[in-house]
Protein backbone atom coordinates (compact mmCIF):
# COMPACT_ATOMS: atom_id res chain seq x y z
CA UNK A 1 0.00 0.00 0.00
CA UNK A 2 1.35 3.19 -1.14
CA UNK A 3 1.49 5.95 1.52
CA UNK A 4 -1.87 7.57 1.72
CA UNK A 5 -2.29 11.52 0.11
CA UNK A 6 -4.70 13.65 2.67
CA UNK A 7 -6.11 16.66 2.94
CA UNK A 8 -7.79 18.87 5.42
CA UNK A 9 -9.92 21.28 4.71
CA UNK A 10 -9.63 23.91 7.35
CA UNK A 11 -6.29 25.25 9.03
CA UNK A 12 -8.18 26.01 12.49
CA UNK A 13 -7.41 24.15 15.75
CA UNK A 14 -9.73 21.68 14.35
CA UNK A 15 -7.98 21.14 11.13
CA UNK A 16 -4.07 21.27 12.80
CA UNK A 17 -4.90 19.34 15.85
CA UNK A 18 -6.11 16.92 13.19
CA UNK A 19 -3.24 17.25 10.55
CA UNK A 20 -1.05 16.88 13.90
CA UNK A 21 -2.55 13.57 14.82
CA UNK A 22 -2.37 12.47 11.22
CA UNK A 23 1.62 13.16 10.86
CA UNK A 24 2.28 11.65 14.29
CA UNK A 25 -0.02 8.01 12.94
CA UNK A 26 1.18 8.11 9.51
CA UNK A 27 4.82 9.30 9.07
CA UNK A 28 4.67 8.73 5.56
CA UNK A 29 1.44 10.41 4.24
CA UNK A 30 1.50 13.44 1.90
CA UNK A 31 -0.72 15.99 4.21
CA UNK A 32 -1.83 19.27 2.87
CA UNK A 33 -3.93 21.55 4.86
CA UNK A 34 -6.24 23.66 3.10
CA UNK A 35 -7.75 27.23 3.81
CA UNK A 36 -10.00 29.46 2.51
CA UNK A 37 -8.25 32.69 3.60
CA UNK A 38 -4.85 33.38 2.65
CA UNK A 39 -3.49 32.97 6.22
CA UNK A 40 -3.84 29.84 8.53
CA UNK A 41 -5.74 29.28 12.49
CA UNK A 42 -9.40 30.03 12.25
CA UNK A 43 -10.47 30.95 15.54
CA UNK A 44 -7.38 30.96 17.33
CA UNK A 45 -6.80 34.36 15.44
CA UNK A 46 -10.31 35.44 14.68
CA UNK A 47 -12.08 33.92 17.42
CA UNK A 48 -10.22 33.72 20.27
CA UNK A 49 -10.08 37.61 22.04
CA UNK A 50 -7.85 40.13 21.58
CA UNK A 51 -6.94 40.82 25.56
CA UNK A 52 -5.93 37.08 25.55
CA UNK A 53 -3.20 36.48 23.81
CA UNK A 54 -1.99 33.62 26.51
CA UNK A 55 -4.76 31.50 24.62
CA UNK A 56 -3.64 32.06 20.89
CA UNK A 57 -0.25 30.19 22.41
CA UNK A 58 -1.43 26.81 20.45
CA UNK A 59 -0.18 28.48 17.74
CA UNK A 60 3.54 28.06 18.17
CA UNK A 61 2.92 23.57 17.90
CA UNK A 62 0.37 25.02 15.22
CA UNK A 63 3.56 27.09 13.25
CA UNK A 64 6.00 24.20 13.57
CA UNK A 65 3.83 21.49 11.75
CA UNK A 66 2.67 23.92 9.14
CA UNK A 67 6.08 25.05 8.59
CA UNK A 68 7.99 21.24 8.35
CA UNK A 69 5.68 18.83 9.07
CA UNK A 70 2.67 19.12 6.71
CA UNK A 71 1.98 21.58 3.60
CA UNK A 72 -0.03 24.55 4.31
CA UNK A 73 -2.25 25.98 0.60
CA UNK A 74 -4.38 29.10 1.66
CA UNK A 75 -6.78 30.89 -0.74
CA UNK A 76 -8.42 27.68 -1.79
CA UNK A 77 -12.13 27.31 -1.00
CA UNK A 78 -14.29 23.92 -1.06
CA UNK A 79 -17.29 25.11 -2.71
CA UNK A 80 -16.19 27.64 -4.68
CA UNK A 81 -12.52 26.52 -6.53
CA UNK A 82 -13.09 23.01 -5.79
CA UNK A 83 -15.70 20.70 -4.59
CA UNK A 84 -15.97 17.44 -2.29
CA UNK A 85 -16.18 15.14 -5.55
CA UNK A 86 -13.18 16.75 -6.86
CA UNK A 87 -11.24 16.27 -3.75
CA UNK A 88 -12.15 12.78 -3.23
CA UNK A 89 -11.03 12.03 -7.02
CA UNK A 90 -7.65 13.93 -5.98
CA UNK A 91 -6.86 12.65 -2.07
CA UNK A 92 -7.54 9.62 -0.88
CA UNK A 93 -8.83 10.86 2.40
CA UNK A 94 -10.12 13.85 3.10
CA UNK A 95 -11.09 15.52 6.76
CA UNK A 96 -13.26 18.28 6.87
CA UNK A 97 -12.65 20.94 9.84
CA UNK A 98 -14.83 23.66 8.53
CA UNK A 99 -16.25 24.37 11.61
CA UNK A 100 -19.75 26.00 12.00
CA UNK A 101 -18.91 30.27 11.41
CA UNK A 102 -22.74 31.31 11.31
CA UNK A 103 -24.28 32.47 14.44
CA UNK A 104 -27.69 31.30 15.23
CA UNK A 105 -30.52 33.89 15.05
CA UNK A 106 -32.74 34.51 17.94
CA UNK A 107 -35.99 33.70 15.93
CA UNK A 108 -38.30 36.20 17.73
CA UNK A 109 -39.60 39.25 15.99
CA UNK A 110 -36.83 42.37 15.18
CA UNK A 111 -34.15 39.68 15.62
CA UNK A 112 -32.98 40.75 11.91
CA UNK A 113 -33.06 45.11 12.63
CA UNK A 114 -30.11 46.66 12.28
CA UNK A 115 -28.45 46.92 15.97
CA UNK A 116 -28.83 43.14 16.32
CA UNK A 117 -25.05 41.41 16.11
CA UNK A 118 -23.95 37.91 16.31
CA UNK A 119 -21.36 37.40 18.68
CA UNK A 120 -19.11 35.65 16.36
CA UNK A 121 -19.61 38.47 13.36
CA UNK A 122 -18.75 40.39 16.02
CA UNK A 123 -15.61 38.94 17.58
CA UNK A 124 -14.56 38.64 14.04
CA UNK A 125 -14.92 42.07 13.41
CA UNK A 126 -12.67 42.83 16.58
CA UNK A 127 -10.06 40.78 15.51
CA UNK A 128 -10.08 42.52 12.49
CA UNK A 129 -11.87 39.21 10.09
CA UNK A 130 -11.23 40.86 6.53
CA UNK A 131 -14.76 40.17 5.56
CA UNK A 132 -16.07 41.64 8.52
CA UNK A 133 -13.76 44.88 8.56
CA UNK A 134 -15.37 45.27 5.58
CA UNK A 135 -18.79 47.20 6.91
CA UNK A 136 -17.59 46.50 10.39
CA UNK A 137 -20.91 46.02 12.79
CA UNK A 138 -21.44 49.28 14.82
CA UNK A 139 -22.12 49.03 18.99
CA UNK A 140 -24.49 51.71 20.06
CA UNK A 141 -23.96 53.08 23.67
CA UNK A 142 -26.60 50.76 25.32
CA UNK A 143 -26.18 47.18 24.44
CA UNK A 144 -27.84 44.57 25.65
CA UNK A 145 -25.70 40.92 25.50
CA UNK A 146 -27.70 37.45 25.16
CA UNK A 147 -26.30 34.60 26.35
CA UNK A 148 -24.06 33.05 29.61
CA UNK A 149 -21.48 31.22 27.96
CA UNK A 150 -17.57 32.46 27.67
CA UNK A 151 -18.67 34.05 24.44
CA UNK A 152 -20.77 36.28 26.06
CA UNK A 153 -18.46 37.25 28.75
CA UNK A 154 -15.71 37.90 26.09
CA UNK A 155 -18.15 40.44 24.25
CA UNK A 156 -18.94 41.96 27.80
CA UNK A 157 -14.93 42.47 28.63
CA UNK A 158 -14.12 43.78 25.34
CA UNK A 159 -16.94 46.39 25.30
CA UNK A 160 -15.62 47.61 28.62
CA UNK A 161 -12.10 47.93 28.26
CA UNK A 162 -10.97 51.90 28.09
CA UNK A 163 -8.37 53.07 25.71
CA UNK A 164 -5.98 52.65 28.15
CA UNK A 165 -6.80 49.20 29.08
CA UNK A 166 -5.51 47.18 25.52
CA UNK A 167 -1.84 46.92 26.34
CA UNK A 168 -0.45 43.85 25.70
CA UNK A 169 -3.47 42.92 23.28
CA UNK A 170 -3.71 42.74 19.24
CA UNK A 171 -6.90 44.93 19.39
CA UNK A 172 -6.52 47.90 16.30
CA UNK A 173 -7.42 51.22 17.30
CA UNK A 174 -8.68 52.19 14.09
CA UNK A 175 -11.06 49.37 13.79
CA UNK A 176 -12.39 49.09 17.61
CA UNK A 177 -13.18 52.96 16.94
CA UNK A 178 -14.88 51.96 14.13
CA UNK A 179 -17.09 49.47 16.26
CA UNK A 180 -17.58 51.49 18.71
CA UNK A 181 -17.46 55.21 18.42
CA UNK A 182 -19.02 56.09 21.32
CA UNK A 183 -17.98 54.39 24.89
CA UNK A 184 -20.37 52.21 26.17
CA UNK A 185 -22.66 53.14 29.15
CA UNK A 186 -24.68 50.50 29.67
CA UNK A 187 -25.02 46.37 29.07
CA UNK A 188 -27.31 44.37 30.07
CA UNK A 189 -26.32 40.82 30.34
CA UNK A 190 -29.45 38.59 29.53
CA UNK A 191 -29.48 34.85 30.32
CA UNK A 192 -32.33 32.13 30.04
CA UNK A 193 -30.38 30.29 32.62
CA UNK A 194 -30.05 30.76 36.61
CA UNK A 195 -26.80 32.69 38.16
CA UNK A 196 -26.24 29.05 38.99
CA UNK A 197 -26.25 27.07 36.12
CA UNK A 198 -24.51 29.97 33.74
CA UNK A 199 -22.27 28.07 31.36
CA UNK A 200 -19.71 30.52 31.48
CA UNK A 201 -16.14 29.65 33.47
CA UNK A 202 -15.61 31.60 37.23
CA UNK A 203 -12.14 32.77 36.08
CA UNK A 204 -13.47 34.93 33.33
CA UNK A 205 -16.08 36.00 35.62
CA UNK A 206 -13.57 37.04 38.34
CA UNK A 207 -11.16 38.48 35.28
CA UNK A 208 -14.11 41.19 34.99
CA UNK A 209 -13.20 42.64 38.58
CA UNK A 210 -9.60 43.88 36.74
CA UNK A 211 -11.62 46.38 34.24
CA UNK A 212 -11.64 50.02 35.38
CA UNK A 213 -14.87 51.37 33.75
CA UNK A 214 -17.90 48.90 34.64
CA UNK A 215 -20.26 48.58 37.77
CA UNK A 216 -22.18 45.82 38.25
CA UNK A 217 -25.67 45.32 38.98
CA UNK A 218 -27.90 42.22 39.65
CA UNK A 219 -31.29 43.33 38.19
CA UNK A 220 -33.70 40.86 40.36
CA UNK A 221 -32.85 37.73 42.10
CA UNK A 222 -30.09 36.50 44.47
CA UNK A 223 -26.73 35.01 43.91
CA UNK A 224 -25.85 32.07 46.37
CA UNK A 225 -22.18 32.03 46.37
CA UNK A 226 -22.43 28.26 47.71
CA UNK A 227 -24.34 27.10 44.42
CA UNK A 228 -21.50 26.60 41.79
CA UNK A 229 -18.57 27.97 41.05
CA UNK A 230 -19.90 30.37 38.55
CA UNK A 231 -22.37 31.46 40.90
CA UNK A 232 -19.14 32.20 43.48
CA UNK A 233 -17.69 34.29 41.16
CA UNK A 234 -20.48 36.34 40.11
CA UNK A 235 -20.83 36.84 43.89
CA UNK A 236 -17.40 37.88 44.10
CA UNK A 237 -18.12 40.60 41.36
CA UNK A 238 -20.72 41.91 42.44
CA UNK A 239 -19.85 42.17 46.52
CA UNK A 240 -16.54 43.94 45.04
CA UNK A 241 -18.39 46.43 42.71
CA UNK A 242 -18.40 50.18 43.68
CA UNK A 243 -21.46 51.10 45.08
CA UNK A 244 -22.27 54.48 43.13
CA UNK A 245 -22.53 53.50 39.20
CA UNK A 246 -19.70 55.40 36.96
CA UNK A 247 -18.85 55.63 33.31
CA UNK A 248 -20.09 51.98 32.88
CA UNK A 249 -23.28 50.22 34.12
CA UNK A 250 -23.27 46.20 33.45
CA UNK A 251 -27.05 44.43 34.60
CA UNK A 252 -27.25 40.94 34.83
CA UNK A 253 -30.47 39.44 33.99
CA UNK A 254 -30.76 35.74 34.88
CA UNK A 255 -33.84 33.50 33.80
CA UNK A 256 -35.29 35.96 31.63
CA UNK A 257 -36.50 35.13 28.29
CA UNK A 258 -36.07 36.97 24.98
CA UNK A 259 -39.42 38.16 23.76
CA UNK A 260 -38.72 40.81 20.96
CA UNK A 261 -36.48 43.32 19.77
CA UNK A 262 -38.71 46.39 19.42
CA UNK A 263 -37.85 49.02 16.77
CA UNK A 264 -39.02 49.93 13.34
CA UNK A 265 -35.70 50.75 11.24
CA UNK A 266 -33.29 49.52 14.03
CA UNK A 267 -32.97 48.13 17.38
CA UNK A 268 -34.18 50.41 19.62
CA UNK A 269 -35.01 48.24 22.50
CA UNK A 270 -34.95 44.61 24.03
CA UNK A 271 -38.30 43.41 25.46
CA UNK A 272 -37.87 40.21 28.04
CA UNK A 273 -39.86 38.01 30.33
CA UNK A 274 -38.48 37.61 33.90
CA UNK A 275 -39.11 34.19 35.62
CA UNK A 276 -41.83 35.81 37.47
CA UNK A 277 -43.52 36.54 34.58
CA UNK A 278 -42.86 40.34 34.18
CA UNK A 279 -42.19 42.18 31.43
CA UNK A 280 -39.61 44.19 31.12
CA UNK A 281 -38.59 46.85 28.24
CA UNK A 282 -35.22 47.53 28.43
CA UNK A 283 -33.94 50.84 25.79
CA UNK A 284 -30.82 49.24 23.97
CA UNK A 285 -29.85 50.42 20.69
CA UNK A 286 -27.74 47.11 19.99
CA UNK A 287 -28.45 43.76 20.71
CA UNK A 288 -25.36 41.20 20.82
CA UNK A 289 -26.61 37.78 20.85
CA UNK A 290 -24.30 35.58 22.20
CA UNK A 291 -26.26 31.98 21.86
CA UNK A 292 -24.37 29.76 19.68
CA UNK A 293 -24.08 29.17 15.82
CA UNK A 294 -25.86 27.89 13.50
CA UNK A 295 -25.46 23.37 13.17
CA UNK A 296 -27.70 20.58 12.06
CA UNK A 297 -26.08 16.99 12.96
CA UNK A 298 -24.85 15.47 9.08
CA UNK A 299 -23.92 12.16 9.06
CA UNK A 300 -21.15 11.77 6.70
CA UNK A 301 -21.51 9.10 4.46
CA UNK A 302 -19.12 9.82 1.81
CA UNK A 303 -16.91 6.98 1.90
CA UNK A 304 -13.16 8.39 2.95
CA UNK A 305 -14.38 11.55 3.91
CA UNK A 306 -14.58 12.04 7.83
CA UNK A 307 -15.29 15.18 9.36
CA UNK A 308 -13.72 16.78 12.96
CA UNK A 309 -14.23 19.60 14.95
CA UNK A 310 -17.74 21.64 15.65
CA UNK A 311 -18.32 20.52 11.84
CA UNK A 312 -18.93 17.45 13.60
CA UNK A 313 -19.51 17.91 17.45
CA UNK A 314 -21.52 20.96 17.32
CA UNK A 315 -20.48 24.16 17.79
CA UNK A 316 -19.15 23.31 22.02
CA UNK A 317 -16.01 22.37 22.71
CA UNK A 318 -12.08 24.29 23.59
CA UNK A 319 -9.11 24.52 21.80
CA UNK A 320 -7.37 21.53 24.14
CA UNK A 321 -10.96 19.35 23.35
CA UNK A 322 -10.56 19.43 19.92
CA UNK A 323 -7.10 17.75 20.25
CA UNK A 324 -8.64 15.10 21.79
CA UNK A 325 -11.07 14.97 19.10
CA UNK A 326 -8.25 15.04 16.46
CA UNK A 327 -7.08 12.05 17.88
CA UNK A 328 -9.97 10.18 18.33
CA UNK A 329 -11.01 10.88 14.48
CA UNK A 330 -7.00 9.83 13.29
CA UNK A 331 -7.59 6.78 14.95
CA UNK A 332 -11.04 5.75 13.73
CA UNK A 333 -8.83 6.68 9.97
CA UNK A 334 -5.84 4.66 10.58
CA UNK A 335 -8.18 1.84 11.22
CA UNK A 336 -9.86 2.03 7.98
CA UNK A 337 -6.26 2.18 6.37
CA UNK A 338 -5.43 -1.02 7.81
CA UNK A 339 -8.39 -3.10 7.19
CA UNK A 340 -8.22 -1.99 3.35
CA UNK A 341 -11.25 -0.21 3.21
CA UNK A 342 -9.13 2.58 1.72
CA UNK A 343 -7.37 2.06 -1.48
CA UNK A 344 -4.38 4.82 -2.13
CA UNK A 345 -3.03 6.16 -5.10
CA UNK A 346 -4.55 9.14 -5.49
CA UNK A 347 -2.01 12.10 -6.85
CA UNK A 348 -3.13 14.24 -3.78
CA UNK A 349 -1.33 18.00 -3.15
CA UNK A 350 0.07 18.18 -7.10
CA UNK A 351 -2.93 17.67 -8.78
CA UNK A 352 -4.96 20.88 -6.64
CA UNK A 353 -6.28 23.54 -9.26
CA UNK A 354 -3.97 26.29 -9.87
CA UNK A 355 -4.65 29.69 -8.78
CA UNK A 356 -3.49 32.14 -5.94
CA UNK A 357 -2.71 30.84 -3.40
CA UNK A 358 -0.75 31.70 -0.57
CA UNK A 359 1.75 28.72 1.26
CA UNK A 360 3.46 28.60 4.86
CA UNK A 361 6.36 31.18 3.97
CA UNK A 362 3.50 33.50 2.84
CA UNK A 363 2.44 33.37 6.62
CA UNK A 364 5.93 34.02 7.88
CA UNK A 365 5.61 37.49 5.91
CA UNK A 366 2.16 38.63 7.08
CA UNK A 367 3.53 37.75 10.68
CA UNK A 368 6.49 39.61 10.45
CA UNK A 369 4.55 42.65 8.34
CA UNK A 370 1.73 42.42 11.27
CA UNK A 371 3.95 42.44 14.33
CA UNK A 372 6.33 45.03 12.34
CA UNK A 373 3.61 47.39 11.74
CA UNK A 374 2.01 47.02 15.44
CA UNK A 375 1.31 50.46 17.40
CA UNK A 376 3.58 51.00 20.84
CA UNK A 377 1.28 48.41 23.43
CA UNK A 378 0.81 46.00 20.82
CA UNK A 379 1.81 42.81 19.95
CA UNK A 380 0.50 42.96 16.03
CA UNK A 381 -1.70 44.89 13.95
CA UNK A 382 -3.62 42.41 11.73
CA UNK A 383 -3.89 43.19 7.83
CA UNK A 384 -7.51 43.96 7.17
CA UNK A 385 -7.39 43.53 3.39
CA UNK A 386 -7.15 39.91 1.17
CA UNK A 387 -5.60 41.69 -1.49
CA UNK A 388 -3.28 43.08 1.20
CA UNK A 389 -2.74 39.86 2.55
CA UNK A 390 -1.60 38.53 -0.87
CA UNK A 391 0.49 41.60 -1.61
CA UNK A 392 2.40 40.84 1.41
CA UNK A 393 2.77 37.01 0.37
CA UNK A 394 3.76 37.85 -3.08
CA UNK A 395 6.40 40.23 -1.68
CA UNK A 396 10.12 39.47 -2.38
CA UNK A 397 12.05 38.90 1.00
CA UNK A 398 13.42 41.69 2.45
CA UNK A 399 16.62 39.66 2.71
CA UNK A 400 17.52 37.88 -0.21
CA UNK A 401 19.48 34.36 0.53
CA UNK A 402 22.59 34.63 -2.46
CA UNK B 1 20.86 6.89 33.89
CA UNK B 2 18.37 7.61 31.17
CA UNK B 3 16.63 10.64 31.70
CA UNK B 4 12.83 10.37 31.42
CA UNK B 5 10.47 13.54 30.31
CA UNK B 6 7.38 12.79 31.71
CA UNK B 7 4.74 15.57 30.27
CA UNK B 8 1.11 16.55 31.11
CA UNK B 9 -0.73 18.08 28.45
CA UNK B 10 -4.07 19.61 27.89
CA UNK B 11 -3.56 21.47 24.61
CA UNK B 12 -0.67 20.41 23.56
CA UNK B 13 1.95 22.90 24.63
CA UNK B 14 3.35 20.61 27.49
CA UNK B 15 4.40 18.02 25.02
CA UNK B 16 6.13 20.43 22.46
CA UNK B 17 7.89 21.80 25.32
CA UNK B 18 9.14 18.15 26.00
CA UNK B 19 9.74 16.92 22.37
CA UNK B 20 12.19 19.98 22.22
CA UNK B 21 13.76 19.74 25.73
CA UNK B 22 14.58 15.60 24.74
CA UNK B 23 15.86 16.71 21.23
CA UNK B 24 18.13 18.85 23.04
CA UNK B 25 19.43 16.30 25.52
CA UNK B 26 19.16 13.63 22.92
CA UNK B 27 22.83 13.79 21.33
CA UNK B 28 24.25 13.47 25.37
CA UNK B 29 22.05 11.30 27.30
CA UNK B 30 19.29 8.49 26.74
CA UNK B 31 16.57 10.43 26.70
CA UNK B 32 12.88 8.83 25.98
CA UNK B 33 9.32 11.32 26.68
CA UNK B 34 6.57 9.68 28.41
CA UNK B 35 3.20 10.90 28.21
CA UNK B 36 1.53 11.06 31.76
CA UNK B 37 -2.19 9.99 30.31
CA UNK B 38 -0.44 6.79 29.80
CA UNK B 39 2.31 6.83 32.64
CA UNK B 40 1.74 4.24 35.64
CA UNK B 41 3.39 4.72 38.95
CA UNK B 42 5.29 1.52 38.95
CA UNK B 43 6.85 3.38 35.87
CA UNK B 44 8.99 5.58 38.48
CA UNK B 45 12.55 3.78 38.89
CA UNK B 46 15.28 5.09 40.79
CA UNK B 47 17.72 4.23 37.70
CA UNK B 48 15.90 6.91 35.51
CA UNK B 49 15.66 10.86 36.29
CA UNK B 50 12.07 12.63 35.96
CA UNK B 51 12.18 15.80 34.12
CA UNK B 52 8.29 16.35 34.59
CA UNK B 53 6.93 19.51 32.39
CA UNK B 54 3.19 20.17 33.48
CA UNK B 55 0.82 23.04 32.22
CA UNK B 56 -1.95 23.81 33.77
CA UNK B 57 -5.65 23.81 32.95
CA UNK B 58 -8.64 26.22 34.13
CA UNK B 59 -8.89 27.38 38.03
CA UNK B 60 -5.42 25.76 38.76
CA UNK B 61 -6.27 22.07 37.79
CA UNK B 62 -4.08 19.50 36.61
CA UNK B 63 -4.68 19.17 32.55
CA UNK B 64 -6.54 16.34 31.21
CA UNK B 65 -3.09 14.81 30.41
CA UNK B 66 -1.96 14.25 33.85
CA UNK B 67 -5.03 13.13 35.97
CA UNK B 68 -4.70 9.54 35.28
CA UNK B 69 -1.37 9.78 36.50
CA UNK B 70 -2.19 12.27 39.58
CA UNK B 71 -5.26 9.62 40.44
CA UNK B 72 -2.81 6.52 39.98
CA UNK B 73 -0.57 7.85 42.21
CA UNK B 74 -3.52 8.71 45.52
CA UNK B 75 -4.65 5.35 44.64
CA UNK B 76 -1.35 2.96 44.71
CA UNK B 77 0.68 5.36 47.08
CA UNK B 78 3.82 3.60 45.63
CA UNK B 79 7.06 4.38 47.75
CA UNK B 80 9.33 6.73 45.86
CA UNK B 81 12.38 6.88 47.97
CA UNK B 82 15.24 7.28 46.02
CA UNK B 83 13.40 8.23 42.89
CA UNK B 84 14.37 12.04 41.73
CA UNK B 85 12.75 14.31 39.55
CA UNK B 86 12.44 18.27 38.69
CA UNK B 87 9.34 20.46 37.49
CA UNK B 88 8.85 22.76 34.93
CA UNK B 89 5.21 24.07 35.21
CA UNK B 90 3.34 25.98 32.67
CA UNK B 91 0.82 28.44 33.60
CA UNK B 92 -0.72 31.85 32.54
CA UNK B 93 0.06 34.44 35.36
CA UNK B 94 -3.55 36.23 34.65
CA UNK B 95 -4.87 33.74 36.81
CA UNK B 96 -4.17 33.66 41.08
CA UNK B 97 -2.89 29.77 40.75
CA UNK B 98 -0.56 30.66 38.11
CA UNK B 99 1.03 27.34 37.55
CA UNK B 100 -0.84 25.39 40.08
CA UNK B 101 -1.22 22.28 37.70
CA UNK B 102 2.72 21.39 37.83
CA UNK B 103 2.85 21.77 41.85
CA UNK B 104 -0.57 19.41 41.83
CA UNK B 105 2.46 16.75 40.96
CA UNK B 106 4.91 17.63 42.53
CA UNK B 107 3.38 17.88 45.69
CA UNK B 108 2.28 14.00 45.01
CA UNK B 109 5.59 12.98 44.45
CA UNK B 110 7.03 14.74 47.34
CA UNK B 111 4.41 13.17 49.83
CA UNK B 112 5.64 10.47 48.46
CA UNK B 113 9.18 10.11 49.02
CA UNK B 114 10.56 11.47 46.21
CA UNK B 115 13.09 13.95 45.54
CA UNK B 116 12.99 17.01 43.98
CA UNK B 117 16.21 18.29 42.31
CA UNK B 118 17.25 21.54 40.68
CA UNK B 119 15.48 24.97 39.79
CA UNK B 120 11.15 24.88 39.56
CA UNK B 121 10.77 26.04 36.23
CA UNK B 122 7.99 28.11 35.28
CA UNK B 123 6.78 29.59 31.80
CA UNK B 124 3.92 32.53 32.15
CA UNK B 125 1.80 32.44 28.96
CA UNK B 126 1.21 36.11 29.44
CA UNK B 127 4.59 36.39 28.61
CA UNK B 128 6.69 36.60 25.89
CA UNK B 129 8.81 34.02 26.11
CA UNK B 130 9.18 31.19 24.35
CA UNK B 131 8.16 28.04 26.40
CA UNK B 132 10.70 25.68 24.42
CA UNK B 133 13.46 28.12 25.11
CA UNK B 134 12.65 28.69 28.83
CA UNK B 135 11.94 25.05 29.25
CA UNK B 136 15.95 23.75 27.67
CA UNK B 137 17.54 26.57 29.62
CA UNK B 138 15.79 25.07 32.97
CA UNK B 139 16.80 21.34 31.84
CA UNK B 140 20.15 22.47 31.71
CA UNK B 141 20.66 24.01 34.90
CA UNK B 142 18.65 21.02 36.82
CA UNK B 143 21.02 18.93 34.92
CA UNK B 144 24.06 21.31 36.47
CA UNK B 145 22.43 20.95 39.54
CA UNK B 146 22.22 17.21 39.52
CA UNK B 147 25.83 16.59 38.57
CA UNK B 148 27.06 18.95 41.06
CA UNK B 149 25.08 17.38 43.88
CA UNK B 150 22.74 19.68 44.78
CA UNK B 151 19.40 19.13 46.38
CA UNK B 152 16.32 21.10 45.63
CA UNK B 153 16.19 24.56 45.08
Amino acid sequence: MTAPSIVVVGAGASGCYAAQALRKALPEAEITVLERLPVPFGLLRYGVAADHQGTKGVQHQFERLLASQVSFVGGLELGHHIDLGQLTDLFDIVVLATGVPQDRRLGVDGDTLPGVIGAGRLTRALNSHPEDCMIPPVVGQRVAIIGSGNVAVDILRLLSRSAEEWDGSDMDEDILARIIPQPVNEIHLVARATAEAAHWDAAMIRELAGLRRPSFRLAGGAVDPASSPAASALFGLLAASPQVSGELTVNFHFQCIVEAIIGKDAAQGLRIKTAGGERRDLAVNTVVTAIGFDWTPHVMTAPRVYTTGWLRTGPQGTIPHQRTLAKQVVSEIVTDLRSGLIATGRPGRRALPAGRTTNFDSWIRIDEVERARAAAGRTRRKITSIEQMYDVACSSRSRENV
Amino acid sequence: MRIVILYGTESGNAELVADDVAEMLSDRFDVRTHDMSGADPSDLSTDDFFLVICSTHGDGELPSGARPFAEALDRDQPDLAGVRYAVFGLGDSSYDTYSRGSELIDDRLRALGAERVGPYGRHDASSRDVPSDLAKQWAADVLAALSSGNIAQ
